[in-house]
């Protein structure tokens, strides 16, 4: 059995050595064959369009003449390597040219086939193909270059999304309304001059909202209250405090994105009563996403101001306006 | 010739013929052999300075034969230089496919529960979602219980650990073309997963580009900015990708997506089968406007034969 096995191996061997038929391509290691993508290589489905290609054959390595080609076929192929179905056809304004001419043009289920007259050095060429309506998906496109050019490159062709990825994310809105200090100490008070004490009120939003912030005061009653005493709210829109003439009131400076309103915008030595009722006092108009003002307590006594320990309580809120 | 040498010959000649295949094309879902030959010799890609030879031995009556209304060109090589092929698939990793894996192995990944996969399916392993996050693709060849098997992985699975820890490890089928990160955090980078496979006869390599319609914004024009010091962090606000796999300009830095066609991988040399995965990151910080972000970045394969 092992020379069976032995002789028919030499056998197989023997014959083989008959049947050598060389059948090599050597081609040169650079390229050749250029194509350039067509600008349109990206499209919508269902629709037919013209496709236009330049090509130029160049000089291999280690060769010293430019082959020629004998034609220019394109085939429309699938991503899976088979010819597309439709048919080929000529674009509307044919921009077909070979250097010296004489050119025939031939369509079918898939390929176009530009002939070229032998006496012709085609090196080089352009042509418009018109690919009949794809759906969406990936496409490609061989030229192959006949004799004795023997050549052949593809480019590819995009029909609708296939060869894109949408990318989302959410950014969820946040707002928020944040004071420095939830307390503010007027000290002792005095008669001949005013006694302040300040804090900063910030509001900050991630939307786009187009009415801006507005932030809203209020206090639980317009005086500095100690039991049944007071210390009353200065007059005036603003007011400016004197020298023994007891009163309280707060001023505004802004600091981002907003403006003062409702006369909390005084001068120096000048004041505006809380309301008891919310009222704007700092408002944003268009996109603003943070805005930001300084308050300031102001307060005086006067000579028939009473001992006690004087509060006012003040709340303050924010508001989007879309 | 006695008849016993006559019967052996002819055996031979059987087992010779059965030797020399039929010279034809075969394809399958992702796969393309535009030609193939059973011979005894030969190979293609030999290489010199300036040359290249593709060669094949043992075919029986080859080469051109015409007549007045047909050419026959018979032979393995005959048919070189007129079917280049090509393909081209790009997806994104669908969500809804999410599954966790006890096991990562050099061309396997164990799941943590029965598998919605198919043979044939490509998928997308990921190790520590997030900033630092890490992906390795592969078409899936063989299913057994829980254990998928691959062909390859590209990526970064020389450096992913056969054991997921911290549970937030994932595989993803790589099918559709959107994927949704959901809700940015400032705790944390979001991700998204797509991947491109590309394989190609081309003599002189490839490459594949990718651009963006337009940065990352909503449509009311808010927008997170492009990544600019390498590197997608937490509460930075950025957005950027990283690329890893086959022939990859930088698996390392995060880097934008450009608006005009950017190179991120190429070859100068016939690469058939190639692969790679681009992670997108995006974080959010008290500077991000609220609002629906998108973006869709086109990637475009450009064959040099």
């Amino acid at each position: 059995m092992k020379k069976l096995i032995s002789l028919l191996t030499i056998a197989s061997l023997m014959f083989s050595s008959f049947v050598v038929v060389g059948t090599n391509t050597a081609r040169a290691a650079a390229s050749d064959l250029a194509i350039t993508a067509p600008a349109n290589a990206s499209t919508s489905p269902g629709l037919a369009r013209d496709v236009s290609f330049s090509w130029t054959i160049g000089l291999q390595t280690g060769q010293t003449t430019i082959a020629t080609s004998s034609i220019a076929q394109f085939k429309v192929k699938t991503n899976a390597g088979a010819l597309i179905a439709g048919s080929v056809s000529a674009c509307a304004a044919s921009t077909t040219a070979i250097a010296g001419g004489g050119v025939t043009q031939a369509y079918g289920v898939g390929i176009a086939t530009f002939t070229f007259a032998t006496t012709t050095a085609n090196t080089s060429g352009t042509a418009c193909i018109k690919v009949p309506a794809l759906a969406e998906g990936i496409y490609y496109i061989t030229l192959y270059t006949g004799s004795p050019a023997n050549d052949s490159a593809a480019v590819a062709l995009y029909v609708g999304g296939f060869n894109q990825v949408t990318v989302t994310a959410d950014v969820d809105p946040t707002f928020s309304f944040t004071l420095s200090s939830n307390s503010c100490d007027l000290g002792i008070l005095q008669t001949s001059a005013t006694s302040t004490c300040t804090y900063h009120a910030t509001s900050t939003a991630n939307t786009v909202q187009t009415g801006g912030i507005a932030v809203m005061v209020r206090a639980d009653n317009a005086a500095l209250r100690a039991g049944a005493e007071t210390i009353d709210a200065i007059v005036g829109a603003p007011g400016s405090f004197a020298v023994a003439t007891e009163a309280n009131g707060v001023r505004l400076s802004a600091n981002a994105g907003g403006n003062i309103g409702g006369g909390f915008n005084g001068t120096a030595n000048q004041g505006q009563a809380l309301p008891t009722s919310p009222t704007a006092i700092y408002t944003s108009s268009g996109a603003n996403t943070t805005v930001s003002f300084t308050a300031m307590h102001i307060a005086i006594a006067g000579a028939a101001t009473k001992v006690g320990h004087y509060t006012q309580q003040v709340t303050y809120s924010a508001t989007l306006g879309f | 010739m006695p008849i016993r040498i006559l019967k052996l010959f002819n055996l031979a000649l059987a087992i010779n013929l059965l030797f020399i295949g039929p010279v034809m094309a075969m394809s399958s879902q992702n796969y393309q052999i535009s030609q193939d030959s059973i011979n005894f010799g030969g190979s293609d890609d030999g290489n010199s300075a300036n040359y290249q030879l593709d060669d094949t031995f043992g075919e029986l009556g080859t080469g051109q034969t015409d007549s007045a209304n047909f050419s026959l060109e018979s032979g393995y090589r005959q048919n070189d230089n007129e079917t280049p092929f090509f393909s081209f698939n790009v997806a994104a990793a669908d969500k809804t496919t999410k599954i966790a894996y006890t096991n990562f192995g050099s061309s396997t990944v164990t799941l943590a529960s029965a598998p919605n996969f198919a043979v044939d399916d490509y998928v997308a392993v990921t190790a520590d979602e997030g900033a630092s996050q890490k992906v390795a693709v592969g078409r899936v060849t063989a299913i057994a219980g829980n254990t998928l098997s691959v062909d390859f992985w590209s990526g970064d699975f020389a450096t992913m650990p056969a054991t997921p820890a911290g549970g937030n490890d994932f595989v993803y089928k790589l099918t559709g073309h959107a994927f949704d990160m959901g809700f940015l955090s400032q705790t944390q980078v979001s991700t998204a997963i797509s991947f491109y496979h590309l394989t190609t006869s081309a003599r002189n390599g490839y490459s594949v580009g990718a651009f963006a319609n337009h940065v990352f914004r909503t449509n009311t024009g808010a927008v997170i900015a492009n990544v600019a010091d390498g590197a997608v962090n937490v509460g930075s606000g950025e957005y950027g990708i990283r690329t890893t796999g086959d022939d990859v300009m930088s698996s390392v830095a995060d880097m934008p997506v450009q608006l005009t066609s950017a190179v991120i991988a190429s070859s100068s040399v016939r690469s058939e089968v190639r692969r790679g995965a681009v992670i997108y990151k995006a974080s959010s910080n008290n500077d991000i406007l609220a609002g629906h972000y998108t973006q869709t970045v086109t990637y475009i394969a450009t064959l040099n034969f």
